[in-house]
């Protein structure tokens, strides 16, 4: 057959295909069949979206709408669709094609560069998984990589593996066999280097015989062209130009190298007050071109104005000096300016008041011309605000004579406001025109400008915008609205006439979920808040893309709309690329501060702890496809402890640790709640005592708009031993049960609005929780317990100024208990305590105190910091020896202020007040212990770096004699609050 | 060649033939996808009758899948930079136009064989216009020829010119403009096969 007849016998199958078509629309749909590469398919999700439905009649928009819904799902790439007729009415059959990505590069042959490379250069040009119809595409820019590195004829054959013909994803396997890579047959150096031309080309790796890789030589020049730069020669410039044989086997290559004249940057006249570095950016931008010189005059003169030299120059002059160039700036300050009078005239429409928070200069001030033009602008854009449309406000300076004010000389300046307000513009009415879909309290509701307001132009535009996103959030993405002007009584009324015309509401097809392997589709539509038949909503689009990448379990989340012409709805494609299930994650840190720690004496001493610490963590998540998880948590503390075997000797150990197994199911049991179960052991070091607990919580959390609320029950087994308090000072709950049950109930609430967790400038965060423990629960000790906080964080004016503000407050009252007889075994200093008759002394039978696992401790880096870790208390909670025992009530108080310092240094300057108290009834301010300090951050990558050095203000005298340490130093992670 | 072609022709055509025994008359499939746009042959046959693409009528629906695959290309720009929809008086006379071509129960059958609406191609239309609105705005300084280039030009179509009975002068304003055109469709072809490098085209059938 020749060409000619195939493409004949191809026009007349279309012809006849276009009345074969015809023949069979219109009949009713007797069976459909679905094939994928031959094979019948099953898949709900795909059989779902077809429309051609039996018992119905077969139409081309059904088809034609399927297509687009089975490419838009993005697994196929080739559809077609056949009819047959049979005695019920027509058979559909649909068979498609996968799309085939490429999801693997295979590279065999002689291929000389590195497989690596090979793939990593295709993948930047292709992306990840490039589609299989690109290959050819491919071939050729690999060719241009080779050419690039040396390579001149390379063979690059490629093939597909694809034996499986429904695999969406193929092999790509590249035969390449590099051919021979040109060497370097001559090299010269033109023009005049710094240095022999020998020195050159070994910079340059350059010699005779050696393989040519344009990529490592433009590379390689780049770094010599920048070092010369370095050295001061910024008019350095280095090019290579080559010219390969004609067999492409040797290449010439010749180097240019043009140092230019060294660079030398001098300043005369007036001394220069600041950054020089900054303000002449020579050396930072490697380049002394007549922009960047210019640019570093006038920076020099604006510095100087900022400072009130008014008149300050600063020209530069460049001139060659034998074979260096200099290049001077010539500083002139002048004299300089001091705002002497700051005036306003003009004002009746608006009040001074309204104008006193926009007049930011005083007289006193160091006079900045820029300031003075910055604020008249501030104040005519508040009258605009106010519906002064036609505002204006002239400033006038006067200079008066030069006086001296001290021993410089000042020229004061008087600076005026002459304000010319005009009419004010109030809006009369509005009246919205060709609106249906939405009523007009609505949209009224979207609008700023309404009857009785000012009228203000940029707030008719952000109005504008207002109504058209209302609209296009129910789908009318074609909508157009339009605002029609009425001015009347001479401008001082106007009436707004909106103009709607909404168009065409599109609204959602089908939406079609790609990329979940694992995680169901009913959790993926959960998380949507578009579904079939809703509005097309660009909010909506966004709001789901944000839910489902919420969830943490896709690495990539897109929400789309898919295009269509001409039709009022749209299909949505949820591309989803899941994070892997398994996630492992592991790190270490140091943790040094002060603690308490007993002396030589048995007294408690604050001591410097260093603590390295590990933790590691393994999470299974999206458990049964429903974002179920579990986690294993363990972090471990080398820290000094005393054993039991060794009293008043610390060793170091694995003392503290922590290690946790949690099953969370986000939306529990139908609710938009989170539940969690969890298994806890810890173990951890504290000043008076150290404690191993174990037990298990479970929770449920809500979040609501503004705040989150928490329920938790828990049961835990907690055992305290290493008590450096004396048994016989000891609280006589502690005696009682060194081991102790609890089960409690806890509920809390949290606003936190933070713009930041780990390092906030913006927000507060407000909470208060309560727990509950009772003997009917199952807990050997009943009490309840109350905590509340309050942070709030402003940025101040000034560029990083933070101002940041806490208070805490807990309290917690015993329930009445009644306790066998106790008595004291005599000479046993330290020793367990046992229930026996006895005829020592007897203690009360009664208590109503906390364990010492629920009691309030403060001091420490996180709360009062000029005290070590608990350190801090009133004296009826500190035993003889001044080791904390813990109260039953908390008032901590905390002010910071942190500055920008240089880059990512901030310094900071903190207060800090607080107490415990031993019961509820002794809490009071005149108790409270001021602690003052300063300290620094560093912006590390994982957060701020602490370091704080707080120190009390007073200091008292010890019960065991001497004074309280003045100072402690902390270190640590993270902002203190 | 010519052997290679027919080769080609034939193995390309057999999997279709093949099915078609089995399954039926091949209605509808697709040709094209560009991004996530996909173009069918109802939509090549539906151009090709309703005279929306630069083919002949007897045009095999599959030949156009380029013209298409470039509309959609310039399309997606189009609606990238938004520019003003075109009025809705540009949009009637072209429907108009396009009304001409076929008389109305003929026009109305081509929609419907074809899975067109009456807005369909209205949205069609009017997608095509502000195209051609965009393309003129953006490509509309194509450089003006220099005397040298217009008497180079004039040179090789000098038979043209001499059977017409023109002369240089009389002819220049034509060749000039010849080269414009010539220039802004050089520009625009340029600027397709860019944006074709730079978007996931699939082309199932040419």
């Amino acid at each position: 057959m020749t060409t000619a007849g195939v493409v004949a016998a191809l026009l007349l199958a279309a012809a006849v295909s276009t009345a074969q078509a015809r023949q069979h629309l219109g009949r009713t749909v007797a069976d459909v069949r679905v094939e994928v590469a031959g094979v019948p398919l099953a898949d709900p999700a795909v059989i779902e979206l077809i429309e051609t439905r039996i018992g119905e009649a077969l139409t081309m928009i059904a088809i034609r709408s399927t297509i687009d819904h089975l490419v838009g799902l993005g697994r196929f790439e080739d559809v077609r669709i056949f009819a047959s007729p049979s005695d019920q009415g027509v058979i559909v059959s649909w068979l498609l094609t996968p799309v085939r990505r490429i999801g693997t590069i295979e590279v065999d042959g002689n291929a000389v560069l590195s497989e690596q490379a090979i793939r990593t250069e295709l993948a930047d040009r292709f992306g990840a998984q490039p589609s299989a119809g690109r290959v050819p595409e491919m071939v050729s820019a690999l060719a241009l990589f080779y050419a690039e590195r040396g390579f001149r004829q390379p063979s690059i054959v490629s093939r597909l593996e694809d034996n499986d013909l429904q695999a969406e994803r193929v092999t790509l396997v590249l035969t390449v066999n590099s051919g021979a890579r040109a060497a370097i047959r001559a090299v010269t150096v033109t023009t005049t280097p710094l240095v022999p031309e020998s020195e050159v080309l070994r910079r340059l790796n350059l010699q005779s015989g050696r393989a040519f890789d344009r990529t490592a030589l433009d590379a390689r020049i780049t770094e010599y062209e920048e070092e010369l730069r370095g050295r001061g020669y910024y008019e350095a410039t280095v090019r290579q130009t080559h010219e390969f044989s004609g067999d492409g086997a040797a290449v010439e290559v010749r180097v240019e190298v043009e140092p230019g004249p060294h660079v030398r940057v001098v300043f005369e006249g007036d001394p220069l007050e600041g950054d020089a570095e900054r303000l002449v950016p020579i050396r930072e931008e490697r380049s002394v071109d007549q922009d960047l010189l210019e640019d570093a005059s006038r920076r020099i003169e604006d510095a100087l104005r900022r400072q009130g030299f008014r008149a300050a120059q600063a020209p530069y002059e460049r001139r060659q000096e034998g074979d260096e160039v200099i290049v001077t700036f010539t500083v002139t300050r002048g004299v300089q300016h001091r705002v002497s009078l700051v005036d306003v005239s003009g004002i009746s429409g608006l009040g001074r008041a309204d104008l006193a928070p926009l007049l930011l200069i005083k007289p006193g001030e160091v006079f900045v011309e820029a300031r003075v033009g910055a604020v008249a602008v501030a104040i005519a854009e508040l009258y605009h605000v106010r519906g002064f449309s036609r505002a204006a406000v002239k400033p006038a300076i006067q200079i008066l004579p030069e006086e001296m004010r001290g021993d410089a000389r000042t020229r004061p300046v008087e600076v005026r406001f002459d304000i010319q307000e005009g009419t004010q513009t109030l809006v009369t009415g509005v009246t919205i025109e060709g609106a249906r879909a939405l009523a007009s309290a609505q949209l009224a509701s979207q609008m700023a400008l309404a009857a009785g307001r000012p009228f203000y132009r940029p707030q008719l535009a952000a109005d504008r915008d207002a109504l058209a996103r209302a609209y296009r959030n129910l789908g009318y993405q074609g909508v157009s609205v339009i605002s029609q002007l009425a001015f009347a009584d001479q401008q001082r009324g106007v009436a707004i006439t909106w103009l709607i015309a909404e168009g065409q509401q599109i609204v959602v097809d089908h939406v079609l979920i790609k990329g979940n392997r694992r995680t169901s589709v009913d959790l993926i539509r959960r998380e949507l808040t578009i579904h079939p038949g809703s509005p097309m909503s660009d909010d909506a689009l966004i709001e789901s893309q944000r839910q489902l990448a919420a969830t943490g379990l896709f690495r990539r989340v897109r929400v789309s709309e898919l295009p269509r012409t001409g039709a009022n709805t749209r299909d949505v494609l949820v591309d989803l690329e899941e994070a892997p299930a398994t996630t492992v994650s592991y790190g270490g840190g140091l943790e040094v501060g002060r603690i308490g720690a007993r002396d030589a004496d048995g007294q408690a001493s604050d001591e410097l702890d260093v603590a390295p610490r590990g933790f590691f963590d393994i999470s299974r998540r999206n458990l049964w496809g429903k974002n179920r998880s579990v986690t294993f948590f363990a972090r471990v503390t080398l820290r000094k402890s005393e054993s039991e075997d060794t009293p008043g000797e610390r060793r170091y150990g694995f003392n503290d640790y922590r290690g946790l197994f949690s099953f969370r199911e986000p939306r529990a049991f139908g609710t938009a709640g989170d539940a969690q179960f969890t298994a806890f052991v810890e173990q951890g070091l504290r000043t008076s005592f150290d404690f191993n607990r174990k037990g298990v919580t479970t929770d449920y959390a809500k979040r609501f708009t503004n705040f989150t609320v928490t329920g938790r029950y828990t049961f835990d087994y907690t055992k305290l031993f290493n008590e450096k308090i004396a048994a016989d000072d000891q609280l006589l709950i502690d005696r009682l049960f060194p081991q102790v049950k609890l089960s409690k109930v806890f509920g809390s609430i949290l606003r936190d609005s933070r713009d930041d967790v780990l390092d906030p400038q913006r927000g507060a965060v407000l909470g208060v929780d309560g727990s509950v423990a009772a003997k009917v629960m199952g807990s050997e000790v009943g009490f309840v317990k109350t905590f509340a906080q309050a942070f709030i964080y402003r940025r101040l004016p000034g560029r990083g100024f933070v101002l940041a503000a806490g208070a805490r407050m807990g309290v917690a009252i015993g329930f009445k208990q009644a306790v066998p007889p106790v008595v004291e075994i005599a000479g046993a200093p330290s020793g367990p305590i046992a229930r026996a008759e006895s005829k020592a002394a007897v203690f009360p039978t009664v208590i109503r105190e906390l364990p010492a696992s629920e009691r309030f401790f403060a001091g420490g880096d996180t709360t009062v910091r000029g005290f070590a870790l608990d350190r801090l208390g009133t004296p009826q909670t500190l035993d003889p020896q001044g080791f904390p025992q813990g109260g039953n009530g908390l008032a901590v108080f905390n002010l910071e202020a942190r500055a920008p310092y240089w880059k990512n240094l901030q310094l900071v300057w903190f207060t800090d007040a607080g107490n415990v108290f031993k019961t509820v009834s002794d809490l009071g301010l005149n108790e409270l212990r001021v602690t003052s300090g300063v300290g620094f951050r560093y912006r590390s990558p994982i957060g701020p770096v602490r370091v704080d050095w707080g120190f009390k203000v007073s200091t008292r005298l010890l019960l065991t004699g001497g004074r309280e340490r003045s100072n402690v130093l902390h270190i640590s992670l993270g902002q203190a609050f | 060649m010519r052997i290679f072609l027919s080769v080609w022709l034939v193995a390309s055509m057999a999997p279709v033939t093949e099915a078609q025994s089995q399954r039926g008359d091949l209605i509808e499939r697709t040709l094209a996808i560009v991004g996530t746009q996909v173009i069918t042959l109802s939509d090549a046959r539906a151009a090709i009758r309703l005279g929306l693409v630069a083919a002949d009528r007897s045009a095999d629906p599959v030949s156009v899948t380029q013209l298409l695959v470039d509309r959609e290309l310039i399309l997606r720009e189009v609606q990238r930079y938004a520019p003003p929809a075109p009025s809705e008086g540009a949009v009637g006379a072209r429907l108009e136009e396009i009304g001409r071509l076929l008389p109305p129960s003929e026009l109305a059958r081509a929609l419907e064989d074809n899975g067109f609406t009456d807005t369909r191609l209205r949205a069609w239309v009017r997608d095509d216009l502000r195209s051609v609105a965009y393309l003129a705005q953006r490509f509309a300084s194509a450089s003006t020829p220099t005397e040298t280039e217009v008497a180079s030009a004039f040179a090789q179509q000098r038979a043209e010119f001499e059977r017409a009975g023109a002369t240089f002068e009389q002819a220049a304003p034509i060749i000039r403009d010849r080269l414009v055109t010539q220039r802004r469709r050089e520009l625009i072809a340029d600027w397709v096969s860019d944006l074709r490098r730079r978007t996931d085209v699939v082309i199932v059938a040419q």
